[in-house]
Formats: C-alpha cells, structure tokens, sequence
C-alpha cells in the first residue's frame, strides 16, 4: 500500500508540471508585469513557487526515508 | 562599454578563477590517484556547493548563449527553457537519489557500470557509454562557442586581430586542462562559486538598465513583426510541451549531471539540492528574456546588427552587457559568462573521460590498475576538451547550437536502460540494445527529414499536429522496441542470464567486507 505522504509528495511533485502544461491558461499578453507578457512573467512566477513545493516534498520525503530505514534497522 | 578597464578587470578575475582552480587540489584533500577522488571530488560535496556545482552542470553557454540566441532570432517558442528547468527537478528529485543509492551500494560510478551488471550486457554498456560521450562532445563544443562570443565582444570592439581569440582560445583551454588534470572537480566545482556571483549580479544589472531604458513592452513592440514575441502561437502548443518536457527528461541523462549527482555526499542532499534548484532558474529567464530585451537597446541592437547574420544570435548578450553596463562591470560580467563555459566544458569533459575509462577502456584492458583508471581519464578529458576546441574553429557557430540539441535527442535513447533499469529488471538486453541503436537511428534520420537533408536549423518535425520536437518520436520508437522486444523474447524463453544480480551481490558483499 502506498503511504498518504508518497501521496502528498507526488501531488507536490506534479502541481507545476500540470500548470505548465495547460499552455492555453497563460498565453496571453495581460495582465502585464514591468510590460512583461503574462506568459513570460507567469512561468518564471512558478520558478520560486516550484522550489518551495519541491523542497516541502524532498524535506518530507528524505524524513520518510529515513525513518523507514531506522524501522529496517531495527527488524535486523 | 568596452575599454582597457574591462580588459584588465577581465583579466584580473580569471587569474583569481585560475587560482581557485588549483586550490581545488587542497579542498577537503582526498588520494586524487583514485578515479572517484579525480573524478568525482570523493563525493565530499554537500548541499552548498552541490547547488552550485549542479548549477555549472546546467546553467552553461546553453543558458547564456544558446537559449538568449534562439528567442533573438525565433521568438517565444524558445522560452520552452523555462518551464523545461523548473519540471525537470521533480523527475531529479525522484531519480537521483534512487541512483545515488544503486550506486553506492554496489560501487557504480557510471550509468554504464550499473547498466552493464543489471542486465547483464557489455554491449549494452558500451552502447549506452558511447551516447553519452557522442551526446556530451557538442555540449562541450557549445560552451566553447560562448568563450568565443565573449572573446570577440571583448577583443573585436578594440580593433585587435582576429588571430588573437583563436589564440585566447587555445591559452585559456591548455590552462583549463592543466588545472582539471591536477584538481579534477574539486577545481572546477570551486570556480562554479565565482562565476555564478559574477552573472547573479550582472544579470540583476542588465534587467535594471533596460527597465530605466524604457521597459520591456516597449522593447516586446520594437521586435520584429513577422515573428511571435508575445505569446505562442497556438501551432506550435505542441512543440513547446514536446520540448520543454523531453527536456527535462534528457538533462539528467547527461553523463556530466550524473557526475555531479555521484560528488555529493548523501541521496538526502542530492534530494534538497535538486529541489532548491528552480531559484537558479530564473537567471536563465532573464537571459532568455535577453532575446527580445535587446529590441528596446538601440545601442545594444545596433552592435548586434554589426555581426554577421550566423552569430548575430550569439552576440545578444554580450551586447546588452557592454552597451549596459559600466566599463569594469561589463569586464567582469563577460568573464562570468566565458567561466560559464569553461567550468562546464571542464566538468563534462571530465565525466566522458569517467565514462571512456570505466566503460569503453577498461572493457578491452580488464587489467587495469585503479591509479591507471584516473591517469586514462585524466588524459581523456585533456583529448575531448581538444577535440570540441577543434570542431568549432571548423564548424559555424549557429550550426553547433544545432548538434547540441542533436545531442539531447541522441541523450534521450539511454532513458530506458537506465531509469527503467532501476524500475524493474525484467527488460531484455537485446530488446533493449535494439531500442537504443533504432532510436538514434531514427532520431538521426528525423533530424536529416526535418530539415530537408540540408543544414540542421531546426529540431521540430511538422506533424498533423502542428510542428513536434524529434526527440519525442524518437524516444517512442526506442520505448516500443523495448517493449515489443521483451515480450517476444519471453515468449522465447530467452533470458539476460543470471550473471547480473549475483555479480552485483556480491560485489556490494566485497563493498560491505571492507568498509567495516
């Protein structure tokens, strides 16, 4: 059985793959950023979005990978 | 602006990179006779300086040069970049730690070390050895086509010579070579510290200077009417995703990524390191930006417009650097970028030599010793780094972009054995060789469709779908092979044959043996 957090880790994993692939949500030219397009500004806005998703997933995930191998640890 | 300041300024902050490189020799001192200290800087390196060791990985000439150049001459199509470095972190996050733990269990230092005893096939690690190095030699020709560019903005606007950057060229390389040939990575990854401060602040420059110059809409409107700069035009949808998600996938194909994976000290910190990687890419935004923020600098235009047609593209960075930004900024600025280069080619040159020696060398000369391992690979990466320097004095510049991305489609065909490798172990060797040479195969053959067997100029293959990114084709192609293959073969009754898994239990036994 996968464990919920592997859950929530793959969630996290595949928000901004999911976003970026609806191409059609954020190509357009408004709203503007400093005149920048919104498709420009928009995908480098999930530049720092991503990294926080991605570090609260690897944070949870090397917490679950080390606490299954002091579980095998002490099976041994 | 370019005068004897930036000059000197240029020349000062090399001499202070040089001398980095060295030190390396000394930082968190290992046996540097052994291939794993050479090589891979005895996996010592933590989260810190993985971040930016993985940074040189990746954000190299193709950041400064490749990437700016495309969107200058193609428009928003090439932004594909962006979200390609954002999404390709989460395939890392999930695959290198993985890998880094195979490996270290069992003594890998090379996809073709695990590879070759999991499915129980020379041929197959030989095979997937020599795409790497094929795949890595015109990235290292790329970088060197953005020392170049550097060179010429900084010399050619003095009026010196044309011989001179042919010459700079070689200097710069043979100092290269002599530090990697003593530090190894440890040198290269401690002049990654120096270039990323260097372009971290001249970006942040640039971007200020063409804001005050008038902004970016205006720049967006001063672009060329009959290319899309805005948005995306729907037609190309699907070359955009095609791209910028095969992308992703082929980065941590690269033999110099997972080199750089291998270096750090724990699966945990290549796991946070991959995560905190998306911060890095916005750098690569802004330059990618570059290709259209030069529209809005008559000044940097007009520079650019000087050049010939073929490396007008690879001068738009360097432009907006010395139109922008004050004479011993634009000097130490253009250093950063041409650093951005030589790390990078420094440290892929490295992990083919790795390759070359471990997987293709020592397959013919089981004999050899581990100190002969790091003196073959130590002379390799002297000869790739050569080699690369000799195809783009024969080569054009716009053309090794090309190769490069070339190389991305060819990367792509190691995708099965290696991360389906460590999924499961039940694919068929064969079914698997057949795959990788179809799929380079076949990927060579779009290529050479696609652009009407005339110069490469493009790596999209028009579809019913709009225009597709060849190396999505490519990679299904291997991928049904490889499927169709092991189905055949079990209904054959054929196997990989036993050798695999017991060899590498009782390697890792050896491994256990003698670490306690």
């Amino acid at each position: 059985m996968v464990k919920g957090v592997y859950a929530i880790i793959a969630i996290l994993l595949l928000i901004p793959l999911v976003v970026l692939l609806d191409i059609p949500s954020y190509n357009s030219v408004n709203p503007t950023l400093f005149g920048i397009s919104f498709f420009y500004w928009y995908q480098m806005l999930w530049m720092p979005l991503g990294a926080i998703l991605f570090y609260i997933a690897a944070i949870l995930w090397n917490r679950e990978e080390k606490a299954g191998r002091t579980v095998s640890r002490r099976r041994r | 602006m370019i005068n004897d300041l930036s000059v000197g300024v240029f020349v000062f902050l090399f001499a202070v990179f040089v001398a980095l490189g060295f030190y390396g020799s000394r930082w968190r001192k290992g046996d540097l006779r052994k291939l794993k200290e050479w090589g891979m800087a005895g996996s010592r390196i933590g989260t810190f300086l993985g971040w930016f060791l993985l940074g040189a990985d990746i954000y190299t000439a193709y950041t400064f040069i490749a990437v700016p150049s495309s969107l200058f001459a193609k428009g928003s199509i090439y932004f594909f970049a962006a979200p390609y470095v954002i999404i390709t972190y989460a395939f890392a996050m999930w695959a290198m730690p993985k890998f880094w733990k195979i490996a270290n269990d069992h003594g890998y230092l090379t996809v073709s070390d695990f590879v070759r005893s999991i499915f129980n096939s020379r041929l197959l690690a030989i095979s997937v050895a020599i795409v790497g190095i094929v795949a890595e030699l015109p990235y290292i020709a790329l970088q060197i086509v953005g020392m170049q560019a550097v060179l010429i903005a900084l010399l050619a606007s003095n009026g010196v010579v044309t011989g001179i950057i042919e010459i700079s060229l070689i200097v710069s390389f043979i100092i290269l070579a002599a530090f990697t040939w003593t530090s190894g990575l440890r040198g290269a990854t401690l002049g990654s510290l120096l270039k990323d401060a260097l372009i971290l602040i001249s970006i942040a420059v640039v971007v200020l200077a063409v804001l005050a110059a008038g902004g970016f809409h205006s720049a967006l409107l001063s672009a060329p009417k009959n290319i899309s700069y805005f948005t995306l035009p729907s037609s190309l949808y699907n070359a955009y995703w095609s791209l910028f998600v095969l992308s992703a996938l082929a980065l941590y194909l690269y033999p110099h990524v997972i080199n750089g994976t291998l270096a750090q000290t724990d699966p945990a910190r290549v796991r946070k390191t991959a995560s905190l990687l998306p911060l890095y890419s916005i750098g690569l935004g802004f330059l990618a930006m570059f290709g259209f923020m030069i529209y809005g600098v008559p000044a940097a235009l007009h520079y650019v417009n000087g050049f010939p047609a073929s490396i007008q593209g690879t001068q738009v960075v360097p432009g907006l650097i010395l139109t922008l930004l004050p004479s011993w900024l634009s000097g130490a600025a253009l250093l950063g970028i041409f650093i951005g280069g030589l790390v990078p080619a420094a440290i892929m040159a490295i992990a083919a030599a790795n390759l070359f020696t471990r997987n293709i060398a020592k397959e013919f000369y089981p004999k050899m010793t581990p100190h002969g391992e790091t003196r073959t690979a130590q002379v390799f990466a002297v000869v790739f780094k050569f080699l690369a320097l000799g195809f783009v004095f024969i080569i054009p510049a716009t053309f090794a972009i090309q190769l490069q991305l070339f190389g991305g489609i060819l990367i792509l065909q190691i995708l099965p054995p290696f991360v389906f490798g460590m999924i499961t172990k039940k694919l068929n060797k064969w079914a698997l060789w057949l795959g990788l040479v179809v799929g380079v195969a076949s990927g060579l053959y779009m290529m050479e469709a696609a652009n009407h067997f005339a110069q490469w100029t493009t790596t999209l293959m028009a579809t019913g779908f709009g225009p597709v990114f060849i190396g999505l084709f490519a990679l299904l192609i291997n991928i049904a092979i490889v499927l169709v293959g092991t189905a055949v073969a079990n209904y054959l009754g054929l196997s990989n044959g036993e050798e695999g898994h017991t060899a590498a239990r009782q390697a890792r036994g050896r491994v256990a043996r003698t670490s306690r």
